[in-house]
């Protein structure tokens, strides 16, 4: 009876606690990223036009709101006469899509990479981690830009680029996590009583290095949105005739005097997705990890 | 100390060597120099003479050898575009891109540093999160479309600036803005923590009870300690700039060592990508190694640890 009460107060203050921080989540992140996924997965049904399919005699059409603008292409048309709005939603899907695969895969590799490095230790250790020194002292843009050469314009290149560039900052991440972790008396008695190396790797150390992995995901999610907008606008991401916002940025910027509407609202999405990402990245880390402040 | 520096040393000569490796191995399989080279009615004759005469016809692995012991020599083969070697092509952009590179890491510190100062003195006020805000939005938005956008307002609608072309200070402003802005963020954090560490201290407190005006308590006593960091992690924003200079460098038409790169890439210009991917990389490394360095030596955790 006593410990049923125990039992029900105690949840009930565990509520109270996830309420109250739930307060404290910024609102304004939280939101602009999950309008970006509805557009994203939604983008068949919301689209006005079709995101590819121009028409040529409403070419460079402005937004509705300015001086010739047609309500039916609100945020106007591009030389080719395609809809501005539609081609803005489908990129969303192209961005998106890129930034969650990528991650996913890159965070993937990495921790396994890391838990290994850090579990194993010696000689896979060292390897591993030299390796990742290496590949972390390249400067970025610039392999990516050669690579993406390289692999020619793909979606999936895209991917196996930011793998390349990203996998060592998750590998050392987690090896440091890692590194602590097994030394502590669970992981120690685990091992003690004859449980598998990957075994304690996967059921022990790894729920461990959740919380820093979170962190340190959403941080890159928006660098991966800007260097696959940031190839596209080279010319060597996401081929065309798939609307990339990078792609977008790079057609209308011959057009900048005429029609500046074509470069300027895929910028807008692109920094509204990426600063999304960055706000909510900022709060997971204050909250879930104040080790990591400084940097 | 010593063996750490020295250590550190060796990790960066270690990662340089592989960047060869890479590169080298990398631009060989973006496609055939030769098809963009040479004129479509070349002959398999002038086709057969020009593989010889760049040595693309040997072994792999003796390409490389050729071209390590060049790079030892500071020799990186002829550009096939210019008929000039590489270096000399790559090192007559550079100074265009290292001025542009300073001016952009001041405009950084000077839009950080303030910021981070403030919002430090005044965490969780309205005006704290609106100019933390300013500078975290720097960093989200890409630098090609800021660069457009600053473009088109301050030189196409206001006039005030070229377009693009690199002549006296005023060509240096936007590009220089549009990079600078874009790495605020980064040191905007940093001094932020730097400086709420700082100020949470005793000496700061008893300066403060002293009766000392805020500004200098503020200014001489905490930032003073609280730059430290601070100018570590400059060196390191510095070659980031240079880096994505490769962007910012296409949209401002600005003659430097980004700009080369791109242009190089689509005339499958071999040694031109390779110095320049070895020259950047090689700054890249340097700077992480002076930073690390710098950061040792003003943290004695790290000085003494081996």
């Amino acid at each position: 009876m006593l410990d049923s009460t125990i039992k029900t107060k105690k949840t009930l203050r565990q509520i109270a606690g996830v309420v109250a921080s739930l307060k404290q989540v910024p609102i304004v992140p939280f939101a602009t990223i999950f309008v970006m996924m509805v557009v994203a997965i939604t983008a068949d049904w919301i689209a006005p036009h079709s995101p590819v399919e121009g028409n040529l005699s409403i070419s460079l059409l402005p937004p509705s709101w300015m001086d010739g603008g047609n309500l039916s292409y609100l945020l106007g048309t591009d030389r080719f006469g395609r809809d501005v709005l539609s081609r803005l939603i489908y990129g969303a899907r192209v961005s998106m899509s890129v930034a969650c695969l990528a991650i996913t895969i890159t965070a993937a590799l990495g921790t396994l990479v890391g838990l290994m490095a850090g579990y194993l230790g010696g000689f896979i250790d060292t390897i591993l981690m030299r390796l990742a020194d290496v590949f972390m002292s390249f400067p970025g843009i610039l392999i990516a830009l050669i690579l993406a050469v390289v692999l020619g314009p793909s979606f999936t290149n895209v991917v196996i680029i930011v793998l390349i560039i990203l996998w060592p900052r998750f590998a050392r991440q987690v090896r440091g996590e890692a590194l602590s972790i097994k030394e502590q008396d669970f992981v120690v008695l685990a091992r003690a009583m004859g449980v598998s190396s990957w075994k304690v790797m996967w059921r022990h150390i790894f729920p461990n290095v959740i919380p820093s992995l979170a962190v340190l995901v959403t941080f890159e999610v928006g660098w991966v949105i800007i260097l696959e907008a940031t190839l596209a606008f080279l010319g060597v991401g996401i081929p065309p005739p798939n609307p990339s916002w990078g792609v977008m940025i790079a057609d209308g910027r011959n057009y900048l005097e005429m029609a500046w509407w074509i470069s300027f609202f895929p910028g807008v999405a692109i920094g509204l997705s990426v600063f999304g990402f960055n706000m909510l990245g900022d709060w997971v880390r204050d909250r879930l990890d104040p080790k990591l402040r400084q940097i | 100390m010593q063996r750490y520096v020295l250590w550190r040393v060796i990790q960066a000569i270690i990662a340089i060597w592989f960047v060869s490796v890479i590169v080298f191995g990398v631009v060989r399989l973006t496609g055939d120099p030769l098809c963009v080279m040479l004129p479509p009615e070349a002959t398999q004759e002038d086709y057969d003479q020009m593989t010889i005469k760049l040595g693309l016809d040997r072994p792999l692995p003796v390409q490389y050898g050729i071209f390590f012991v060049g790079v030892i020599h500071g020799d990186l083969g002829d550009s096939f575009r210019f008929k000039r070697p590489a270096a000399d092509v790559v090192l007559e952009r550079l100074p265009a891109t290292l001025q542009l590179g300073v001016i952009a890491s001041l405009i950084a510190l000077a839009i950080a540093v303030p910021i981070g100062v403030y919002s430090a003195r005044r965490k969780g006020t309205l005006l704290d999160n609106i100019t933390r805000g300013f500078a975290i939005l720097g960093q989200s938005l890409p630098t090609f479309w800021t660069g457009i956008i600053l473009i088109l307002v301050f030189a196409v609608w206001l006039n005030l600036f070229p377009t693009s072309g690199k002549g006296g200070v005023q060509y240096f402003v936007l590009p220089a803005v549009t990079m600078g802005y874009f790495a605020a963020a980064g040191i905007m954090r940093l001094t932020r923590s730097a400086m709420l560490e700082v100020l949470d201290s005793e000496y700061i407190k008893l300066a403060r009870a002293k009766g000392l005006r805020e500004s200098v308590v503020v200014w001489k006593h905490a930032f003073k300690n609280a730059s430290l960091p601070v100018l570590t992690f400059s060196t390191i924003i510095f070659v980031r700039i240079l880096a994505g200079s490769v962007v910012t460098e296409t949209v401002f038409a600005w003659p430097g060592v980004g700009r080369l790169v791109v242009e190089s890439v689509s005339y499958r210009d071999f040694p031109v990508i390779q110095t320049v991917v070895m020259l950047m990389s090689a700054m890249f490394v340097a700077g992480n190694l002076v930073a690390d360095i710098l950061y040792a030596y003003v943290n004695p955790k790290i000085r003494y640890r081996k």
